[in-house]
């Protein structure tokens, strides 16, 4: 390892991880370092503590705009958390904001203890970072003419096409409700396990963030035709296939109502000829 | 007669003052074209996004000029150099035909994993050595003018055998690239590790000096911080006076990333700096007048 390689990494080591940085800074002591005892005295404390100080508080802002929920769910425990975070899954992207990408993973894998005490933890997080992950995606979007169904072969021949800035979540718990009252400055209350799915997406003209709760049957739709072209006829049959309508002609009115409801969420972008 | 680099600058557009294009205040910014001479990009916060950030830059670019300043090239770090990164950088210079680019002596990563502040390196021989090999390989995949900026440190590293002067003339001439003189840079560390800023400046080759940065910072808990979140102080301005009375520039740029405030205070500030110039290099910005007037 080059000289110039091991200052770097050791530096690296004692901005960004208190235990090391304190052990240094109370007995010399440093971290797998090859150093000779002369550059190890010449590190500057005051530099050190400055660096430490701007990093952390670099990750904090950045953590705190993409997880103000989860942040306020943490209170105390957040500044213990993001360190344990950084130190589990450090940055590997230059985008900054991708730093932020691995917390709802590293609170499943990592946190028992927080998610004992908040379950809903890693689906607020998911819920949270999602949105940021497709506001800056990077296609773009073109809605096209919504065409009508008024003919037969229009609904056997032309197919949705599917906002492609779009996410399909599956939830176990309530995360819109819990933001609800996190945006309220409450803490969640009474929240049990229910499992719901949430379509997630970039309005095309705002390019904000949206979430739509669906349900099991509509999430089915979205997904066969953001999977493959698919006809609104075809659609239909699956729609239909959920449905607790009492008869197949409430089940297909049903449909063209959830059509035209995702055609004004702008879920479905246009129409497209198969 | 000047060769290499110093031909290059001489061919360079002179876009006078400009500022940064941050999203807290790229609304105001695009309508405040009459004021605003270039804009300055940070192309991490494109390279690969859409959405809002593609539709405020395809605005921007159709209204002024811009140029780019990076903050994750990393050039002093051991990491080999990040080829995608560079691959998405060089398509976003070309889409926008920028001018020129820049990023800082420094390092941002280590061991892959980045640390997302711009951190020193030691001011030696073998440093230098390191990092000339970088950059002539950053300008050679580029292929489009490349400058360092001098940054912001709050400690000395370790093993170092050269003056921070030295360490970056010796940087700038055996790679032959440009420097993004950034004098709050200059301010900050010469009152926090104690020296004559305006000596300092001696010290540098400022011929090769295409761009300046200006900003404002703030008392921490033990040092100044290069915060870019106040007004620009006097003996800043002082500073960009005296630079721009030694040698030509392309461009001086006001950075503004935190602590916004309303956008008149940044129009006063902008105006504050194009009377500097006016008084020193006048050319400076009279090309910025016949950008805006295009």
């Amino acid at each position: 390892m080059s000289v110039l390689t091991n200052l770097e990494k050791t530096l690296s080591i004692l901005w960004t991880n208190e235990s090391a940085r304190s052990r240094y800074l109370k007995d010399g002591q440093l971290p797998d370092g090859e150093f000779s005892k002369s550059i190890a005295e010449a590190i500057d404390e005051r530099g050190l503590r400055t660096y430490a100080e701007l990093i952390a508080i670099g990750r904090n802002d950045l953590m705190l705009s993409v997880y103000p929920g989860c942040a306020r769910l943490l209170n105390k425990k957040w500044k213990e958390t993001l360190d344990d975070y950084f130190e589990t899954c450090p940055p590997k992207h230059y985008r900054l904001n991708m730093s932020a990408a691995d917390f709802s993973q590293y609170l499943k894998d990592s946190r028992l203890d927080l998610l004992q005490k908040f379950p809903y933890l890693s689906d607020l997080a998911d819920y949270e970072w999602i949105e940021l992950q497709l506001m800056e995606d990077k296609r773009q979007v073109s809605p096209e003419p919504h065409e009508p169904l008024s003919r037969p072969e229009q609904f056997e021949k032309s197919a949705p096409i599917v906002n492609p800035v779009l996410s399909l979540r599956n939830y176990n718990y309530q995360v819109p409700l819990i933001v609800e009252y996190l945006r309220d400055g409450e803490m969640p209350r009474n929240i049990t396990p229910r499992e719901i799915m949430v379509a997630v997406y970039r309005d095309p003209e705002t390019h904000m963030g949206c979430y739509v709760e669906v349900t099991p049957g509509i999430a089915r739709v979205i997904e066969q035709a953001q999977s493959t072209p698919t006809s609104y006829a075809d659609l239909a049959t699956l729609a239909i296939s959920y449905s607790k309508a009492s008869n197949p002609q409430d089940a297909l009115l049903e449909f063209f109502e959830v059509v035209e409801k995702l055609q004004s969420l702008k879920l479905f972008i246009g129409t497209q000829a198969l | 007669m000047p060769t290499g680099f110093l031909k290059l600058k001489r061919q360079l557009p002179k876009l006078g003052i400009g500022l940064g294009l941050r999203r807290d205040m790229a609304a105001e910014t695009l309508e405040h074209r009459a004021q605003i001479g270039f804009l300055e990009l940070v192309p991490e916060n494109y390279m690969g996004v859409g959405g809002k950030a593609r539709e405020v830059l395809l605005k921007a670019a159709s209204a002024f000029p811009l140029i780019s300043h990076g903050v994750n090239l990393s050039i002093g770090s051991t990491d080999e150099l990040n080829l995608d990164y560079l691959k998405e950088l060089k398509a976003l210079l070309d889409e926008y035909n920028i001018a020129w680019f820049s990023d800082h002596l420094c390092f941002t990563s280590i061991e892959g994993g980045y640390l997302h502040d711009l951190l020193p390196v030691p001011f030696s021989k073998s440093t230098v050595k390191h990092i000339v090999e970088r950059v002539k390989r950053v300008q050679d995949f580029v292929g489009r003018p490349f400058l360092l900026e001098n940054i912001s440190y709050y400690m000395y590293l370790p093993g170092q055998d050269m003056t921070e002067g030295e360490f970056t003339t010796e940087i700038l001439e055996q790679a032959d690239c440009g420097l993004l003189l950034d004098v709050n840079n200059v301010y900050v560390n010469a009152v926090n590790h104690g020296f004559d800023a305006h000596k300092f400046l001696d010290t540098l080759p400022l011929e090769r000096v295409v761009q300046i940065h200006i900003a404002g910072h703030k008392m921490g808990k033990e040092m100044i911080i290069d915060t870019h979140g106040s007004p620009v102080i006097e003996p800043v301005y002082k500073l960009l006076d005296s630079v721009l009375r030694k040698t030509p520039v392309c461009g001086v740029l006001l950075e503004r990333d935190q602590n916004f405030p309303d956008f008149d205070e940044i129009v006063t500030e902008l105006a504050e700096i194009r009377k500097v110039a006016e008084k020193a290099q006048p050319e400076l910005v009279r090309g910025d007048e016949l950008v805006r007037a295009h």
